[in-house]
């Protein structure tokens, strides 16, 4: 493996975020500010992603993008922004319906942009293609705002760890289905959160309930729909992937929502446990290998 | 008296010559014939890759599916152009698991970029029976030019059955996959980042 490539796909996305995690700490340690550490909590992820999808790209951010994953960076731009709005506004009941609208434009951004050769060929035509394009509409807003619901609810470390598992789900599909580079992409949801999730455990309090939720759930939305569209992921595999984080809802129940502790192992099992559906119909879709006309990929052995 | 006799033959020739009784002009000379078009004979094209394998080896692939036209006139080389689409879900290398990742955005891309087109611009000929043409390749949605070494194999009418009139050729290029933003293996040396093509072109007369 190339150092240079490892430095820069991996030890650099993880570098950006322990920055922020660090640098809220340090400038935090005694206060008992907690919002300089909420804003490092999505900093990290948003600004580790891009940072690695270049180094995975192989080739600096090109305008126009050539293909569905050169728009990746500006997606994760997008989805920066998404959680600057939310960590800046006020708990107003109409705060969510300004979300909506923000994740209704970058759903919208990524059917023209990384999803635009799937409009045009992958969707099918007529009322069939209206259904998908709604179809993605939704799974890039409403479990981004279920999301936030649910990492608001009861305030806890749960959601770190929760999203981190789910990242390792996307990274199994991924491989799965023989896409390497989409697995990286995945891989660098992880190392947005590990920081994160350190911090959580040994530098409390560490708010997670503004601003992470929407932005990693809308990463992990458009990952979860170009697996599908480009890799052929199955569609239940990639819908239940992509609406995953909407299950961290679960914190709200009664008998959850007075316990921290409680809600978050609530929101670690059932987020896991829909990541692991998301993998399991992955694997049960997966088509039978065509038969070879030549020799194995390796060579076997007489014996 | 001889000098009106030559103004007499001078003025009757100027006459005759007048009304068409004087010796035929030469004729222009004949618009050259227009190149002929040509449709690829998908069935008979062969497009070969060639990439090294983790620095010892050289691996050969193919795509089984070429379309599209060229234009081509015997007598004049350089009015020779091309067309060509070739479907990148078509890759073939003999084993499934392989295809399939060479199919997905790893490499080919071939559900986003169902297609990689070449399209001519230029023509040099550069001996006999052998031109340069350079063009636009387009893969995974850039494009790049390359100048591809054709050289002539032949041409005849093979019957109807098998295509009527055709024209061959074979033609050869390399291009950095990179650059075409294709990395895969390539940082980590398991593939090369050359990759060569090999054309035997067939197509058939319109």
């Amino acid at each position: 493996m190339d150092p240079t490539f490892l430095l820069l796909s991996v030890a650099a996305p993880l570098g950006i975020a322990v920055l922020f995690v660090a640098a809220a700490f340090l400038f935090t340690r005694g206060t008992g500010r907690t919002t300089p550490r909420a804003w490092a909590a999505f900093l990290g992820l948003a600004l580790a992603f891009p940072a690695g999808v270049r180094a995975i790209l192989g080739h600096p951010v090109e305008w126009p993008p050539a293909q569905a994953a050169d728009w990746l960076p500006f997606l994760a731009a997008a989805a920066l922004l998404l959680g600057a709005v939310d960590l800046l506004l006020p708990r107003k009941p109409w705060a969510w319906a300004l979300l909506l609208a923000m994740l209704l434009g970058l759903a919208a951004g990524v059917l023209a942009g990384s999803l635009a050769s799937a409009v045009r060929h992958g969707m099918g035509a007529g009322a069939v293609k209206t259904l998908w394009t709604a179809g993605v509409v939704v799974a890039i807003a409403l479990p981004a705002l279920a999301a936030r619901a649910g990492a608001r609810g009861t305030p806890n470390a749960g959601p770190v760890f929760a999203l981190g598992l789910l990242t390792a789900c996307t990274i199994a599909a991924a491989l799965l289905f023989e896409t390497a580079k989409y697995a990286q992409f995945a891989s660098l949801l992880g190392l947005g959160l590990a920081p994160l999730g350190v911090a959580t455990l040994i530098l409390r309090p560490w708010p997670t309930d503004r601003g992470l939720a929407p932005v990693f759930s809308a990463l992990n939305a458009t990952l979860w729909l170009l697996l599908h569209f480009y890799a052929e992921v199955p569609a239940p595999a990639a819908l239940v992937g992509a609406a995953a984080p909407a299950a961290l809802l679960v914190a709200r129940l009664p008998g959850l929502s007075t316990s921290p502790k409680r809600a978050g192992l609530a929101q670690v099992a059932a987020v896991t446990l829909l990541g692991l559906t998301a993998v399991g119909l992955a694997y049960a879709g997966k088509p039978a290998p065509a038969v070879d006309d030549g020799a194995s990929m390796y060579p076997t052995l007489s014996p | 008296m001889k000098c009106i006799a030559c103004w007499s033959v001078g003025s009757i020739a100027l006459i005759a010559a007048a009304v068409g009784f004087g010796p035929a002009p030469s004729p222009a000379p004949a618009a050259p014939a227009p190149a002929a078009t040509y449709e690829i004979d998908t069935v008979h094209t062969s497009t070969v890759f060639k990439i090294q394998h983790v620095g010892v080896s050289n691996f050969y692939g193919v795509f089984t599916k070429t379309t599209g036209t060229f234009t081509w006139d015997k007598a004049a080389p350089e009015s020779f152009s091309v067309n060509a689409v070739v479907d990148a879900d078509s890759v073939s290398t003999g084993n499934a698991a392989r295809d399939g990742h060479l199919k997905k955005p790893d490499f080919f891309n071939a559900k986003e970029q169902p297609t990689i087109t070449f399209k001519s611009t230029a023509v040099k000929k550069t001996g006999e029976g052998t031109f340069d043409v350079t063009g636009d390749l387009t893969m995974l949605g850039k494009t790049k030019p390359v100048t591809a070494k054709f050289t002539y194999v032949g041409e005849k009418d093979v019957g109807a059955q098998m295509g009527g009139y055709q024209a061959g050729f074979d033609a050869t290029f390399t291009i950095k996959r990179s650059d075409f933003g294709m990395t895969y293996g390539v940082a980590q040396g398991a593939l090369g980042d050359e990759v060569t093509l090999m054309i035997g072109l067939a197509g058939s007369r319109k």
